[in-house]
């Protein structure tokens, strides 16, 4: 009498799982066709960082201080600059508070102003080291990194994962 | 003097049958196995990827072969072949229409199911030859699993016999003419499928080729061409069984009559033929793989006595009739 009772309920379910597949072979595809459809991503998304544009005067805002690379725990960001020189510069054009600003002591043209400027050389990420923690976003005292949304980042060598932040800003602009 | 051309003929015919039906019936695979995964399938190689599977084949003709070390060559050499050409020669006594048959043999029955059963001995000079635990292992569950449902298939078989009185595959259809075999003969149908499943090594019962646990069972240690006969030969020998499936029960065929029926007869048989095997590829994506007792159980518990006492009450009742 078990045996029986095993064969039918048995029979049921196995009647059962068919109707599940065929449910889904008749509902609608629940995948993307990858590298031809892209779904959204999310705003919370962490791609590599890079540098914001500044609507102002269409260049990066980076200082080229250092302060990413040092905070960077897995030292994967560096940063080279020119030494320090000083530009004068019509009042207008600088959108945003001037990096160093030292109040000249000389009579300066009306107009003008004086800054300290370090134009940044290189600014490198060794994509394969960084564990996108944001540490370099945080302490950045311009605001001039922020993540991306790039997610294809495979390569074909390590030299691939090497990203120069600063050629890939001009390239883009 | 006919007969040296329509030889030829009828070779060419099952011939381009078994190659174009054995792409189609991976690319169908595939895209079945997609829909119910809620997934496309391949889509890559052609429009809606149907150039897959011929991209696939001349990828595996081109291949090198790679015999291991230490194999028993003759058989391992042997093994392909003797899988592929018994299915072949089942092709010969197939009714697709009432004029489209190769020949009508009047033991058309019995040589499809001598055929059907050397599939087994492949199988196992397969595993044998290799000189790989897992073909070998493969190979004994093919055996005893050959060996378990063969008896019920063909005690199911023997009541459709009884009521025919013939083993004429094109006898078999004509005594179906109003009314098929499925509807007399509902637990002979349903036992045969089942092992005719089994037969052909599908899963829920792919023991011999478990893929997560026997890497690919018998065929491990082929490459190439040998694979590919392999591969070949499983998914001719699924239309296989389903034709004899399809004779045996569904009226062949049989269906609303067209122009020409002699011949466009086929197309109801192919019909039925690849609803079966839309059925057998439905069951291999939904079921998981039973394990080996389950399946002997399986055969010799269940579907052995059932088809007992279906052949026992098919006999009474046409003694009373």
């Amino acid at each position: 009498m078990r045996f029986i009772n095993e064969v039918i309920s048995g029979s049921y379910s196995l009647i059962a799982g068919l109707g599940i597949t065929i449910k889904a072979f008749f509902s609608p595809i629940a995948t993307v066709q990858y590298p031809r459809e892209v779904i959204d991503i999310t705003p919370s998304y962490r791609g590599h960082i890079e540098f914001v544009h500044d609507l102002v005067t269409g260049k990066p805002k980076c200082i080229s201080c250092g302060t990413c690379a040092m905070a960077c725990p897995s030292n994967c960001i560096t940063v080279e600059g020119e030494p320090l020189e000083i530009k004068r510069e019509p009042f207008h054009a600088t959108g945003w508070p001037p990096a160093i600003s030292i109040p000249s002591e000389k009579k300066k043209a009306p107009g003008y102003v004086e800054r300290l400027e370090r134009p940044l050389i290189l600014f490198e990420l060794d994509f394969a080291k960084c564990s996108l923690c944001g540490l370099c976003i945080e302490v950045c005292p311009e605001n001039a990194i922020q993540f991306s949304k790039v997610y294809n980042l495979a390569g074909y060598c390590r030299q691939d994962s090497r990203i120069d932040l600063k050629n890939r800003f001009e390239e883009i602009s | 003097m006919i007969v040296l051309p329509r030889l030829a003929l009828s070779i060419l015919m099952v011939l381009g049958f078994i190659a174009l039906n054995g792409m189609m019936l991976v690319y169908m695979e595939r895209k079945v196995a997609g829909h119910m995964q809620r997934r496309l399938g391949p889509m890559e190689v052609g429009p809606h990827g149907i150039l897959q599977t011929l991209v696939d084949g001349i990828k595996l003709i081109g291949k090198q072969y790679i015999p291991p070390y230490k194999i028993d060559r003759p058989l391992y050499l042997l093994a392909p072949v003797i899988c592929f050409v018994p299915v072949v020669l089942a092709f010969i006594t197939l009714p697709f229409s009432e004029k489209l048959q190769v020949r009508d043999l009047n033991v058309g029955l019995l040589v499809i199911f001598a055929l059907g059963s050397m599939t087994v001995l492949s199988l196992f000079m397969a595993g044998w030859s290799s000189n790989n635990k897992y073909s070998l292992i493969g190979a004994f569950r093919s055996v005893s699993q050959s060996l378990a449902y063969e008896i019920p298939m063909l005690l199911s078989v023997l009541s459709i016999v009884l009521m025919t009185n013939t083993l004429s595959l094109r006898e078999i259809v004509e005594a179906q003419s109003p009314i098929p075999h499925i509807v007399f003969q509902p637990v002979a149908f349903l036992i045969f499928f089942i092992c005719c499943v089994a037969e052909t090594n599908r899963a829920p019962f792919d023991l011999p080729e478990a893929e997560s646990e026997l890497t690919a069972g018998f065929h491990t240690e082929y490459s190439g061409m040998g694979f590919a006969l392999f591969f070949l030969a499983e998914y001719t020998n699924i239309v296989v069984v389903c034709a004899t499936t399809t004779v045996l029960f569904l009226g062949g065929w049989k269906g609303i009559p067209l122009p020409f029926m002699q011949y466009t007869g086929v197309v109801w048989f192919l019909i039925k033929l690849y609803l079966l095997v839309f059925v057998m590829m439905w069951f291999r994506w939904t079921y998981p793989r039973v394990r080996i007792d389950q399946l002997l159980n399986l055969s010799w518990k269940v579907l052995t006595p059932l088809a007992l006492i279906n052949l026992v009450v098919t006999a009474v009742v046409l003694k009373i009739i």
